[in-house]
């Protein structure tokens, strides 16, 4: 049987990994995969678990905090980010101003507030300060992973000059430009 | 050492263990041919495991590594949760300037429209 701690950090390791699919550069073609894993991720996390509440000795398990934490966040966390995406979508950035989207997102942001404030429980000063802290540990992590891909990029020795083009790349090449421009090959 | 102190600890030691963690994971499923992720992950990998016997170190009531690894992350994850709320707030503030901007004149875009 699936334990609920096991379903909790399944969902967390899979919405990193559909995450980190998503990156751009020559990894690019599992980018395919990042929707399902993160949906996949978000739905271990949602589901039901039955043995984190019913034990008697709940108190003693590190997620239990966690999860009463989550069950609050979700609602307008969710609510929130299709807010953002409509009005995203609706903003004139690179598009027209497009009305319905960016109304509708900006009716659901402010429905999402609403529920923050009514349903989400409130931390004290005292509290918020305290969890700000791990964005101190996170910026040092950060810092030392910078820090490690500087020194082993610049103690890689530079690849020798690339050769030049055969004909056939060249016209390769050519007929995708002329492709992308519009231009006539003939 | 004060408890309130041990807390702050606590949330700093998670943060870095599920930051690391992820940056870890990042490495391991966008790995390509060019990336060489084996010394930062080696190094990561060591640092995540000091903050985990830190945590047995610091709080009686984790014994084994295990279950420190699942008090890091989930110290850091409610840390994020927790402020996540402010960021939520300064983004309505940018958002809120991406809804009013009038966009700038642009003809290659102006090109497209024509089309």
């Amino acid at each position: 049987m699936i334990t609920a701690p096991i379903q909790i950090w399944l969902g967390f390791f899979l919405i990193v990994s559909g995450i980190s699919f998503g990156r751009m550069g020559p990894s690019f073609k599992r980018n395919q995969y990042t929707l399902f894993f993160v949906l996949l991720g978000t739905l271990c996390i949602l589901l039901p678990k039955s043995n984190l509440y019913d034990q008697s000795s709940l108190n003693q398990l590190p997620e239990y905090y966690l999860m009463n934490i989550i069950d609050n966040f979700i609602p307008w966390f969710f609510t929130g980010f299709l807010g953002y995406y409509l009005v995203l979508v609706g903003a004139p950035t690179y598009w027209k101003i497009r009305y319905p989207q960016l109304i509708s997102g900006w009716i659901i942001i402010l429905s999402s507030l609403y529920l923050y404030v009514e349903y989400n429980s409130h931390f004290s000063v005292k509290e918020i300060f305290l969890a700000f802290s791990s964005f101190i540990g996170i910026l040092i992590s950060l810092l030392c992973f910078a820090i490690l891909v500087r020194y082993i990029e610049n103690s890689t020795p530079l690849d020798e000059p690339a050769p030049e083009l055969t004909d056939e790349e060249k016209e390769l090449v050519t007929r995708i430009i002329s492709k992308n421009i519009g231009v006539d090959e003939g | 050492m004060n408890a309130d102190l041990i807390e702050l600890l606590y949330y700093v030691i998670g943060g870095f263990i599920i930051s690391n963690i992820s940056l870890i994971l990042f490495q391991v499923v966008s790995y390509h041919p060019y990336s060489r992720p084996l010394i930062p992950i080696l190094v990561q990998s060591i640092s995540v495991l000091l903050c985990l016997v830190l945590i047995i170190e610091l709080n009686e009531g984790v014994t084994d590594l295990l279950y420190s690894l699942r008090f890091g992350l989930s110290q850091g994850l409610i840390g994020i949760i927790i402020i996540l709320p402010l960021f939520y707030v300064l983004m309505l503030y940018f958002l809120f300037m991406a809804s009013i901007r009038s966009r700038q004149h642009d003809p290659l875009l102006a090109l497209l429209d024509a089309e």
